[in-house]
């Protein structure tokens, strides 16, 4: 029910996102959604790719700093009716969103939220008729 | 020959009582001899300084500071206190700009000093059942001659090896059965690298049981790796030239600090701007008083070296003061809005963080009429967290802020991106108009 994502470390600099880039090319994998928080000095780039596995060894091996950890994927019409659901379902059972972006998978739209608590999620999720989307689906890009 | 615990035990185990009467008596000796030194006789009689006049340690206060300057200037033996007739030795150290330094020995020093070293030795376990084997370039190099005499007062075996050719050294540490070796860490490392491409583990086929590490500063994580790597236990030795060479404070068998020999030296670890002693315990420049030397008594020399007094005494003990590791050289210092820094200080903040690399870049700038500082340091993991980059920002600066009492930019940098001289880190970079 949670899909891998891949967090690294970006320093604003002039063409550090083009090495960045250029290192995870050799890795073989589509990229299905990059997006940068940042601050003047530095930001944290979040990615989802194909194969989170091969594009975190790649990126580990060429000395990016990179984590990998668990966030939710679900996926909606690209509506802001479906999208605005989810937010409200979340919210009314008390789930702390930390963060969220979205990407277009197909014709659906992805939602991804970082939460903690998992086990409320999954309630949300199966109660309410919602789609997870898991690795096997990105594989399928 | 001994088989107690201390070489000396008379004076590694003096009460600071009779320690304290002991310099004095000695400081007042030394002054007499340095009266008849070119160099020092003018300085001394316009202080109106005299060997009676020497009544406590206070009085070192009244004496003047030497500096290798000094000794560069009055180059060759404007600082040689006896007729050249009684010097035996001289050893010089090369300079990079100028004129070297020359140290005048004459017998009584040159005894004097291997008698440091065999104290030395035999305070780490070394007896004269012992095969020592010095890799130190002899000459006037003073590692070479100075660990030689010691290792012979000792009543060691002794293998003059000299320096390099590692697999004539590997040859003679299997073929003579040596058990110490002297070596400067990163020929330590290159030997243990040698070892094992000649399928040789120094740990079980050889006797080495010591190392003595010389000159080269390394951290304790280098000393750990290099015990490892040659089976070994390995003690810090100091010394300088200009105090002879090795043996001024070593090491025993504790690993943590280094006696400096207060029956041989007066010891002051002063701030290097104000030149006022610092509180013990605080990082301070070393200066050094001979309190035997004959041939050239040297005053207050500033050694530029940076270390602390450990405080407490010594579980082995000896109650001969032990000083730290030495933390870099006083030229390091930087004066920013009027505070005095030692990359050391900052060093040692960063390295508390689990999160952070151990390459980190000061820098200074003149921003409008301000000197400002930034501290970039390698980030060495990250989590999914951008609020914890925030806060580990915050928590290093505050922590700095303690330490140096201003406050420096801090920015966190990807892993490799700091710049790197000839293979060593940079790390300090002062930007600013006047410097
Ligand atoms: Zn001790």
């Amino acid at each position: 029910m949670t899909i891998k994502q891949i967090s690294l470390f970006l320093e604003n600099k002039y063409g550090r996102l083009s090495e960045l880039l250029a290192v995870l090319s050799k890795a073989d994998v589509h990229i299905v959604s990059a997006t940068i928080a940042d601050t003047s000095d530095y930001g944290l780039m979040r990615l989802i790719t194909s194969d989170q596995q091969k594009a975190y060894k790649v990126l580990k091996d060429n000395g990016v700093l990179v984590s990998l950890n668990e966030v939710v994927a679900i996926s909606v019409e690209p509506q802001a009716a479906d999208f605005a659901r989810v937010v409200e379902l979340f919210t009314r059972r008390g789930i702390n969103i930390e963060y969220m972006y979205c990407f277009n998978f197909g014709h659906r739209l992805v939602l991804v939220l970082r939460c903690s608590d998992l086990s409320a999620v999954r309630e949300v999720v199966r109660n309410n008729s919602l789609t997870f989307v898991t690795e096997t689906d990105l594989m399928k890009m | 020959m001994k088989d107690g615990k201390y070489w000396e035990p008379e004076y590694e185990t003096m009460s600071r009582e009779k320690l304290t009467a002991l310099q004095i008596e000695r400081l007042r000796e030394t002054v007499r001899r340095a009266m008849a030194s070119p160099f020092y006789e003018p300085i001394l009689r316009e202080r109106g300084i005299t060997p009676e006049s020497i009544t406590g340690l206070d009085d070192l206060r009244r004496l003047p500071f030497t500096t290798k300057d000094d000794l560069r200037s009055h180059y060759p033996f404007g600082l040689c206190a006896v007729p050249l007739e009684k010097i035996v030795r001289v050893h010089s150290s090369s300079g990079t700009t100028g004129n070297p330094t020359v140290v005048c020995h004459t017998q009584a020093d040159l005894d004097a000093w291997a008698n440091q070293v065999a104290r030395c030795m035999y305070m780490v376990g070394l007896r004269d059942t012992d095969v020592i084997q010095n890799t130190s370039g002899y000459g006037m190099f003073t590692g070479g001659l100075g660990i030689q005499y010691g290792a012979e007062l000792l009543g060691a075996m002794t293998v003059p090896a000299a320096a390099g050719n590692s697999k004539r050294q590997i040859k003679f540490i299997m073929d003579f059965g040596s058990t110490a070796l002297h070596a400067i860490p990163s020929y330590a490392t290159r030997l243990a690298a040698v070892f094992h491409e000649e399928g040789i583990d120094p740990a079980k086929d050889t006797k080495l049981t010591t190392l003595i590490i010389g000159a080269e500063p390394h951290s304790e994580e280098q000393r750990r790796r290099i015990e490892e790597l040659l089976g070994v236990k390995a003690y810090n030795c100091f010394g300088m030239s200009e105090m002879n060479g090795p043996g001024v404070a070593f090491e025993c068998k504790e690993q943590n600090g280094l006696h400096i020999w207060e029956d041989y030296y007066l010891v002051e670890i002063v701030d290097p701007v104000t030149l006022e002693p610092v509180p013990d315990g605080e990082v301070g420049e070393l200066v050094l008083t001979t309190l035997r030397r004959e041939g050239m008594p040297l005053l207050r020399y500033r050694t530029r070296d940076l270390t602390r007094f450990l405080t407490g005494s010594c579980p082995c003990g000896r109650t001969h003061r032990r000083i730290d590791r030495f933390k870099g050289r006083s030229d390091d210092m930087m004066i920013v809005k009027g505070v005095n820094i030692f990359p050391v200080q900052i060093e040692k903040i960063l390295m508390g963080f689990p999160e952070l690399g151990s390459d980190y870049l000061i820098s200074i700038e003149t921003v409008g009429d301000n000197d400002e500082m930034t501290v970039e340091v390698e980030l060495a993991s990250i989590t999914d967290d951008y609020g914890s980059l925030t806060a580990l920002t915050k928590e290093i600066t505050r922590q700095l802020k303690d330490e140096i009492l201003l406050t420096p930019r801090v920015r966190l940098v990807a892993p490799g991106s700091l710049p790197r001289s000839e293979g060593k880190a940079v790390r300090v970079k002062d930007m600013r108009k006047n410097h």
